[in-house]
């Protein structure tokens, strides 16, 4: 919705830190760790640093490590760093040099390798 | 059409954010410096830190030095800060705190 969304523009370049947004779209040059419900990197755009976000769409270039519930990562993306998603799309052509993480729950994580410990102890 | 950032009530960004060709729309919390072409300060808006534009409308708040060629601050704008403008417009209402000076 337009109400909640921001937007950086193209031919913009933001360094810093970025919180509490609701839809951030990014067309622009980033350098910014970002907390979102939702994050859009266009087409010509970088964006380098961590998102942490319900859904994540990218469509330009991204390195950093991505928390997400949905990630989308379309034809013309480039991506490096690592994904942790429940969810993940990707489309023909994406261009991926990175680790991807299914269920990032840590807890979760943690008692899983937990309990596998222990089944190997016994 | 412009290349236009619109930085929205609720959010808050920490950083120095540029845009040389385009328009920078604040409408939430920004504490750093930025530079644009023109700039828009909106009620809503918190800005701490150094302003640089072309042209600047203030209508919300700006704690900080700005530098605009044209500067108009509208009657909910409050400065508190140094201004350097060739051209300035306030309005009846606005807040203004600081030296005002021509760009040298």
């Amino acid at each position: 919705m337009a109400d909640t969304q921001s937007i950086i523009g193209k031919g913009a370049i933001f360094k810093g830190k970025i919180s509490n947004a609701s839809t951030i779209e990014i067309n622009g040059r980033v350098e910014a760790d970002i907390k979102s419900e939702k994050v859009t990197v266009g087409k010509q755009a970088t964006l380098e640093g961590s998102i942490v976000s319900e859904l994540v769409v990218i469509s330009g270039n991204y390195q950093g490590k991505i928390k997400a519930d949905s990630v989308w990562l379309t034809d013309s993306s480039v991506i490096t760093g690592e994904i942790n998603y429940k969810s993940l799309q990707m489309d023909r052509g994406a261009a991926l040099n990175c680790k991807i993480v299914h269920n990032w729950d840590e807890k979760k994580l943690k008692t899983n390798r937990n309990e596998n410990n222990e089944d190997s102890s016994e | 059409m412009a290349d236009i950032s619109y930085i929205n009530k609720e959010l808050v960004m920490e950083g120095t954010l540029e845009s040389k060709e385009g328009q920078i729309v604040i409408a939430g919390q920004f504490k750093g410096n930025l530079t644009a072409k023109s700039v828009v300060i909106e009620n809503s808006a918190h800005v701490l830190g150094n302003v640089n534009s072309e042209h600047l409308k203030v209508e919300g708040k700006i704690t900080g030095d700005i530098t605009a060629d044209l500067l108009e601050v509208g009657s909910s704008g409050i400065i508190d800060g140094k201004l350097k403008t060739n051209s300035l417009s306030v309005d009846t209402g606005a807040q203004i705190s600081g030296n005002v000076g021509k760009i040298a």
